[in-house]
């Protein structure tokens, strides 16, 4: 044994203890960085290689002392990979509790502006034309009212129509810039780049070094940022590097990426507008290589976790789901049947409307609503079909309150064309509140029929949120684990510091009795 | 549980509580803010479906209940117009009760006639009455006057009713529930009568009229054209120009009949002119005044025939033609049962409408319970209960300013305050 030996063990000690008070300063530094797992540092005994038969002494004198075995993150894989795939899940309903919302927040009906408040409005109008089937006031009050009854129709199409946008654009260039899934697939895209990046970098960098787990947190938390828009695959190397996969579609390997998302219109895709099929979506998206050429082909139908899945899918009407477009099209089932039973009944033989110096009847041959799309079929009858965006007041009888066909005479014979009062159409009218057999209408009134669909959006919105909160419930339980395992804990930290500096002060006290030994022995020979 | 605590994982399980409670004491202020249980639909569907379909059948028995009201009213107007109309045919038929005794003479009868005439107007002006801009009792022809009163230039009147008639099936309805409609109006000539007279057709079922001309037109319904008799040609000239030509009333033969000055029927057979008993006549043709056929019903029937007679009993008084008198004074007393019947017209109506208008105090009565309790059961669905409200208000406050405060304190508990 040598005092130079102890003197090394002491100099090792204090480089030692320095680089883990190094560790702990970054523990502290990063306590409230997102991501960020706690780093110790593993220390372990110099042991020396001594050939067998050395003698004893010989061992003892050895070069023992401290040494840095590396320097390790906190961790749990098992933890992580479930968060994330618990995450892509949460996204998926977090979005589909977003879209079905916005249906809520337009068709909310409590507010009493809404289209049932309309169309009892429209049916008050109508019994106050029947006690006073003459008077201008109360033919203005009726058709103000169904002006309002056909507005709401088409402001609410109109907001439906673009909320159905909102996801995957309305198949414009501009629209499909501004929706959701194209924002988010440029975020994605972004991501992967990193994610190339720190993957770049991991392969350089000496595992178990505190820059190597620096990386592999900054990778863990691009990996969380991607599980929302995807659950994606993904497969660890040794070094630490991931290969991430969309399904069996490779997106990242090592510090290259393979593929990004791009979103085209779908007149694009199929070459023309013309050749789009019926019942495209309005934006299909495709996997391209880094030159920009196509690798993977309209990956639509693989889209189905994540908040990409659920934008995706948000204009698809399986399952009965209520979409913005499905609702569209209930409204324009009851806008049409409103049209066409109030058109035939104003229209019909025997219905009659005052002239137009409002003293005598004349036979009614206006519609009340107008804007709907008539064909002819082939026995020569015309149907029209009333869409709610186009429902319009005739503007004719807007112009000529007279043209309201008030009276009906149920037998010819007895059409007498001075009975000016005679309001037995109004009262047909007024009888169609209750009537249940309108066509489309599912043995319906119109009423029901809306009440119905509010129903059915809200039960839809409501269970929707109720999932998307309990999921992100669980997302949140899991992330508060991981956080508890893997982030720093400042009483720990300081610990470790008091640790440290103790262990280095008793290295320099060490340090400094042989080097005084040193000085006696130097002292002893002069 | 757990194994390790982190200052930082216990900040964000705090910081997660803390938000909890912020947002469950934020959802309580909104609501007592707004004084609603529901902010949403999605809030609870099946409350927001009931509230949509309880709030229209409120607004729907509101409206029935302004119909009720409008109805009743209505009604209790025709009502009081019954009772006045009913007075004055009382006494009118109190007047050709006295006449028909026989026991008067001329002036008296004179005045009784004058009185008669009165009623007969004071009747029209009933008969037209107005209500709520429309004339009662015109049926569907709600702008057009019911009642027109003419006298000749013999003192006959006659009494024409212009409205619907009851025959064209028009009734006046109003909802007061759902889909059932009650009948709220009658038609003059079903419950006062008119003594009209016949309009002329042809052969072809087309009325007749005179131009100004004296020369006949027909009317075409089905064209709802004028057209000249003797060409057809169409009558192009002012339709207010046209007179009707109405028919003549006749004998069982065929034979024309007419007036003589002293009040007997005089009857022409195209040749000659005689009297009823077949005496020819033999006075100046020029005195005889044509007799009409008439369309007579109900009380402006009776009260119209009653004024012809006492007219014909006078004439024939001053002529002292008792023959004539006696017959009309048989004609005034078999007015007596017309007025009966016409008296009877008007209380039936009455009766009908008392009828209606207890069942619709019956169904005012059963709306407003309805309403009550709908009401009520909307304010069950949306109001707030603002006690109970108020108190998970106050509690979750206390919770938010508890965990507030915990997190303030435990967050300055590290080693570092030892150090």
């Amino acid at each position: 044994m040598s005092l130079s030996s102890a003197l090394n063990i002491s100099a090792r000690a204090l480089t030692v203890n320095q680089y883990a008070m190094d560790v702990v300063s970054n523990n502290i530094a990063n306590m409230n960085t997102e991501g960020y797992s706690k780093q110790r540092v593993n220390l372990g005994t110099v042991t020396n290689k001594i050939s067998i038969g050395e003698s004893v002494e010989r061992q003892i004198k050895a070069d023992n002392g401290v040494q840095l075995e590396s320097v390790t993150r906190y961790n749990n894989q098992f933890l992580k990979n479930y968060y994330r795939s618990q995450n892509s899940y949460s996204g998926f309903l977090a979005q589909n509790a977003d879209l079905a919302s916005q249906l809520d927040k337009i068709m909310n009906e409590l507010s009493g502006t809404g289209l049932d408040a309309m169309l009892s409005n429209f049916y008050d109008a109508l019994n106050n034309l029947n006690e006073y089937p003459t008077d201008s006031t109360a033919r203005v009050n009726f058709i103000e009212n169904a002006k309002s009854l056909v507005a709401k129709f088409s402001s609410l199409t109109e907001e439906l129509v673009a909320t159905s946008g909102n996801a995957m654009g309305d198949g414009t260039r501009g629209s499909m810039e501004s929706s959701m899934a194209y924002v988010a697939i440029n975020d994605m895209n972004a991501k992967l780049d990193e994610l190339a990046e720190v993957n770049g970098t991991l392969k350089r960098v000496q595992t178990g070094s505190l820059e190597a787990n620096n990386l592999l947190d900054k990778r863990d938390k691009i990996l969380n940022d991607l599980s929302e828009f995807y659950d994606f695959n993904v497969e660890e190397n040794k070094n630490g590097t991931v290969k991430l996969s969309l399904g069996s579609m490779v997106l990242v390997d090592g510090e290259n990426v393979k593929g990004k998302l791009e979103m085209v219109l779908p007149s694009e895709f199929y070459g023309g507008d013309d050749k789009v099929p019926e019942g495209s979506p309005n934006a299909i998206i495709n996997v391209v290589d880094s030159e920009g050429s196509v690798v993977y082909k309209n990956i639509n139908d693989q889209m189905e976790s994540g908040k990409l899945g659920a934008l995706v899918q948000a204009e698809k009407d399986d399952n009965g789901r209520l979409t913005a477009a499905k609702v569209v099209e209930q409204l324009d089932l009851l806008a049409n049947a409103i049209g066409n039973t109030f058109n035939q009944l104003q229209t019909r033989e025997g219905a009659y409307c005052l002239n137009n110096t409002w003293s005598e009847l004349e036979k009614s041959t206006t519609p009340l609503f107008v804007g709907g799309f008539t064909e002819t079929l082939e026995d020569g009858s015309t149907v029209t079909t009333f869409k709610a965006s186009d429902i319009r007041v005739n503007s004719e009888i807007e112009n000529h309150l007279n043209l309201i066909a008030a009276a009906y005479f149920s037998d010819p014979s007895k059409v007498d064309k001075q009975a000016i009062g005679n309001s037995d159409n109004v009262i047909a009218m007024l009888a169609t509140r209750n009537d249940k057999n309108v066509t489309g209408l599912d043995g319906q009134t119109f009423e029901e029929f809306y009440t119905s669909l509010v129903g059915k959006i809200a039960v839809q919105t409501s269970s929707g949120s109720t999932a998307a909160d309990a999921q992100a419930e669980v997302v949140s339980s899991l992330k508060n684990q991981i956080t508890s395992e893997t982030s720093v804990d400042l009483n720990e930290e300081l610990t470790d510091l008091i640790k440290y500096q103790s262990a280095f002060a008793a290295a320099a006290r060490v340090f400094n009795v042989c080097n005084s030994c040193f000085d006696i022995l130097v002292s002893l020979g002069s | 549980m757990v194994e390790r605590l982190t200052s930082t994982s216990t900040n964000e399980t705090l910081l997660k509580y803390i938000n909890n409670n912020l947002t469950k004491f934020n959802d309580l202020t909104i609501k007592l803010a707004s004084g609603e249980k529901l902010t949403s639909i999605s809030d609870d569907p099946t409350a927001a479906v009931n509230i949509l379909n309880t709030k229209r059948q409120v607004n729907q028995l509101n409206t029935f209940k302004g119909n009720i009201t409008l109805a009743m009213s209505s009604l209790s107007n025709q009502d009081s117009v019954f009772n006045l109309a009913e007075s004055f045919a009382q006494k009118a038929r109190d007047l050709a009760m006295q006449a028909s005794t026989g026991t008067y003479d001329k002036s008296a009868l004179e005045g009784i006639k004058s009185g008669v005439d009165e009623i007969i107007n004071t009747l029209s002006d009933i008969g037209n009455n107005e209500y709520n801009g429309n004339y009662t009792f015109a049926g569907a022809r709600s702008k057009t006057v019911p009642y027109t009163v003419e006298k000749d230039a013999e003192g006959n009147f006659t009494v024409t009713y212009n409205g619907s008639k009851a025959t064209s099936n028009y009734q006046k309805k109003t909802e007061i529930s759902d889909g059932v409609f009650e009948t709220v109006n009658v038609t003059g000539d079903q419950v006062f009568g008119y003594y009209e007279k016949v309009q002329t057709e042809d052969a072809s079922g087309h009325k007749l009229f005179k131009d100004a001309s004296d020369n006949e037109v027909y009317y075409n319904e089905a064209q709802e054209k004028y057209f000249y008799s003797s060409d057809d040609t169409e009558y192009t000239g002012a339709v207010s120009d046209l007179t009707k030509i109405y028919n003549q009333a006749e004998d069982a033969s065929g034979n024309k009949k007419f007036e003589a000055a002293d009040g007997a029927y005089v009857f022409y057979d195209g040749a000659s002119y005689f009297y009823e008993n077949g005496d020819a006549y033999t006075g100046d043709v020029s005195e005889l005044n044509k007799v009409y056929e008439y369309n007579s019903s109900g009380t402006f029937g009776a009260i119209c025939e009653l004024s012809s007679s006492l007219g014909r009993m006078i004439k024939a008084m001053e002529n002292s033609n008792s023959d004539v008198q006696q017959v009309a004074e048989q004609s005034i007393r078999n007015t007596l049962d017309k007025f009966s019947a016409g008296i009877n017209n008007i209380s039936t109506v009455q009766t009908k409408f008392g009828g209606v208008l207890n069942r619709l105090e019956m169904t005012n009565n059963t709306i407003q319970t309805n309403e009550l309790q709908l009401t009520e059961y909307l304010s069950n669905l949306k109001d707030l209960d603002f006690s109970s409200a108020i108190t998970d208000w106050m509690s979750a406050q206390y919770a938010y300013q508890a965990s507030l405060s915990a997190m303030s304190q435990s967050m300055n508990m590290s080693l570092l305050n030892y150090m």
